[in-house]
């Protein structure tokens, strides 16, 4: 097993001159327990020290793991199955209640003291550490306030939180908040294995500063040999800057061929390099990732990795000829229909301009295909073709001649 | 060596800006044609804070309503690919209907939004110069319940001293996102000013603190609205300083 982690100031937050309120960690230890952790602190003025209660979170996380590790009755999840829980909140919206067994007692406990830790954590801190003269120059007056009299201490350092936890014979993951968890198994198949909580919504996210935050842990475990192949976590600045889950899901395929290909050296230094470029391109929010892997796994299934790239490509290809040939269609109905009315001017324009679209989408997706391809097949790889091709042709205007019942009139061909 | 490579796609993220034009038999004359020469002066002002805007792109969908409710297109167009069609007035006023339309396009599956990760909550402008001759209520209740309009900036224009102002906070939320206008001018100044505030503070990562972005938006408006004569913030409880003059 290898473990990576890393996290980086946001674009904006370079702007705004503010810090990085994200933070990670990830490790092995010596007996073989694996520990990945990302907390991102919230942004808004209100939350002015969430970067030091993301700390704090990860490093309580990582003890408090690891206690629970020693300390549990290991039969109450070794052999269990794939098992999601989602939040209580959820369990109580939805009248189905499933948190009845030893095991989910546990990790209530476990939850408990994350959250009962975190908030003497931050006292303390709020004790020891009064507002810094640029706290005091940049802070609402109503935070200060709020600063100062100790009252709700856990907004001013609240963050949400992810972590996933392996032992040889059973592993875990938790979530409270935003971010996403994605993982695969040895036929590169991926899923995010902790369920969603539809409360985490655009900006808004449930919290460890929340009032209810125990009932809002989602959880995940198994115990009966099933482990995924790579795990990663990753905050709501990776997700927002790949919109549709299925392009963050392809970044971490491209890190997990690089960790095999390349190796985790390389792939860590390209790690630190990339993150702060994709919140440039991306979400301008702050960055963090974390990632445990089974280095054998993970090289037995690289061809099934990239198996997965060609077919999500595929299928984006066929989503996209299907575009241009509906607005192929299209355009030839308002051609043919001889109404030159404003509205089948514009709709003619948005045709055109759909099909030109979709050619240069075609044409970059080819591009992806043909690397893909190649990667997989190697130099005698067969470059990627299809009927409706990469650009279109010229047209010209030709009689078409129908016999039931007979008529002639003009269409639009390809040139031959 | 990156791994943002030709295989990783990066899109850019989206704000989608709503218009729900109330194109009902009263709006016949001046008053529709100034929403149609505003609306298409505004479209420039849009694409080049698309453009210029590092943090989301814009894009804009139009939803008329009077008899019945009418997208005029079936998907939000870039800015700068937005080709305004002249709307025409006749009819009722369905904002009810025109609610539960815009609650059906608020959605990924069946609608015009996409995946929440990457995109922005979407902006919201109603303008309206009467009262609903359909079932509101019932279309506003279905339109609270979607997390999209929730989250979004709604803004209300009311158009003359007819408009049911009541009914349009209730849409927006607050009487305070609600702007009235009483001539000509005052409506193509808004629209303007409307659209651009909405769009600038909606497409941006950074917000103020825990300022809403509804709240930022209804500041800058309320500041635009003292310089321009015809127009008023809703609330005013001492009646309006304007009279109606459509002509």
């Amino acid at each position: 097993m290898r473990c990576f982690d890393f996290h980086c100031q946001g674009e904006s937050h370079k702007a705004t001159d503010k810090v990085c309120q994200d933070y990670s960690y990830s490790h092995i230890d010596e007996d073989g327990l694996a520990i990945a952790v990302v907390c991102d602190g919230h942004g808004g003025k209100h939350y002015f020290r969430s970067d030091v209660g993301a700390r704090f979170a990860t490093e309580i996380i990582a003890n408090n793991v690891r206690e629970f590790v020693n300390n549990i009755d290991e039969t109450l999840l070794v052999g269990q199955p794939f098992t999601q829980q989602a939040a209580i909140q959820t369990e109580i919206d939805r009248q189905d209640f499933r948190k009845e067994r030893p095991v989910d007692n546990a990790f209530r406990q476990l939850f408990a003291s994350i959250i009962g830790q975190w908030q003497q954590r931050i006292e303390q801190h709020a004790k020891d550490n009064p507002l810094t003269e640029k706290e005091n120059e940049q802070v609402e007056e109503q935070y200060k306030k709020e600063f100062l009299s100790g009252y709700k201490l856990e907004k001013i350092y609240g963050c949400t939180l992810m972590a996933y936890v392996s032992t040889p014979k059973y592993w875990f993951a938790f979530h409270l908040g935003d971010g996403k968890m994605i993982s695969f198994d040895r036929e590169a198949q991926w899923k995010e294995p902790v369920l969603w909580d539809d409360r985490c919504f655009l900006n808004k996210t449930t919290s460890i500063c929340d009032s209810d935050a125990l009932n809002e842990f989602r959880y995940t475990y198994q115990g009966d040999g099933g482990f995924p192949v790579a795990i990663f976590l990753g905050s709501d600045g990776m997700d927002d800057s790949f919109g549709e889950e299925t392009n963050l899901v392809n970044f971490y395929v491209r890190v997990a061929k690089s960790l095999v290909k390349d190796g985790f050296d390389a792939t860590f230094a390209d790690i630190k390099e990339t993150l702060p470029l994709l919140s440039k391109r991306g979400s301008q929010d702050d960055m963090s990732i974390a990632c445990v892997y089974d280095e054998t796994k993970l090289t037995e299934a690289l061809p099934k990795f990239i198996l997965w790239q060609i077919a999500v490509t595929k299928a984006e290809i066929l989503s996209v000829n299907k575009k241009i040939m509906d607005a192929k269609d299209r355009r030839s109905s308002l051609e043919l229909s001889g109404s030159y009315t404003d509205k089948s001017r514009i709709e003619l324009r948005y045709a055109q301009n759909d099909i030109d679209r979709g050619y240069a989408q075609k044409q970059q997706l080819l591009k992806k295909m043909d690397i893909l391809l190649k990667e997989y097949h190697g130099n005698a790889f067969v470059p990627y073709q299809d009927e409706v091709g990469i650009a279109e042709k010229e047209r010209v205007l030709v009689w078409k001649m129908e016999e039931h019942p007979f008529r002639v009139h003009l269409v639009w061909e390809d040139k031959k | 060596m990156s791994l943002l490579d030709e295989t990783v796609s990066v899109p850019r993220r989206t704000m989608t800006l709503f218009f729900m034009i109330d194109t009902s038999g009263s709006m016949a004359g001046s008053k529709i044609g100034a929403v149609n020469d505003a609306v298409v002066n505004v479209l420039p002002m849009l694409d080049e804070i698309s453009v210029t805007n590092p943090d989301a792109e814009i894009k804009v969908a139009a939803l008329e309503f009077s008899t019945g409710c009418n997208w005029l297109y079936n998907e939000p167009k870039l800015a700068n690919e937005f080709v305004w069609q002249d709307v025409q007035a006749n009819g009722l006023t369905s904002l009810g209907a025109a609610c539960e339309e815009l609650e059906n396009k608020l959605s990924r599956s069946k609608g015009f939004m996409q995946s929440a990760s990457g995109s922005f909550a979407p902006a919201i402008i109603l303008l309206s110069d009467g009262a609903p001759t359909d079932n509101f209520e019932a279309g506003l209740a279905k339109l609270k319940a979607n997390n999209w309009f929730k989250s979004a900036i709604k803004v209300a224009i009311a158009i003359g001293d007819d408009a049911d102002k009541e009914v349009l906070a209730k849409f927006t939320g607050t009487n305070e996102a609600v702007f009235t206008v009483h001539n000509i001018d005052a409506l193509k100044q808004i629209i303007r000013v409307v659209a651009v505030t909405s769009s600038q503070i909606g497409s941006k990562s950074s917000t103020a603190g825990d300022t809403t972005k509804q709240d930022q938006v209804i500041s800058e408006v309320q500041n635009a609205v003292d310089n321009i004569d015809g127009a008023e913030v809703a609330t005013k409880v001492d009646g309006s300083s304007y009279a109606d003059d459509w002509d």
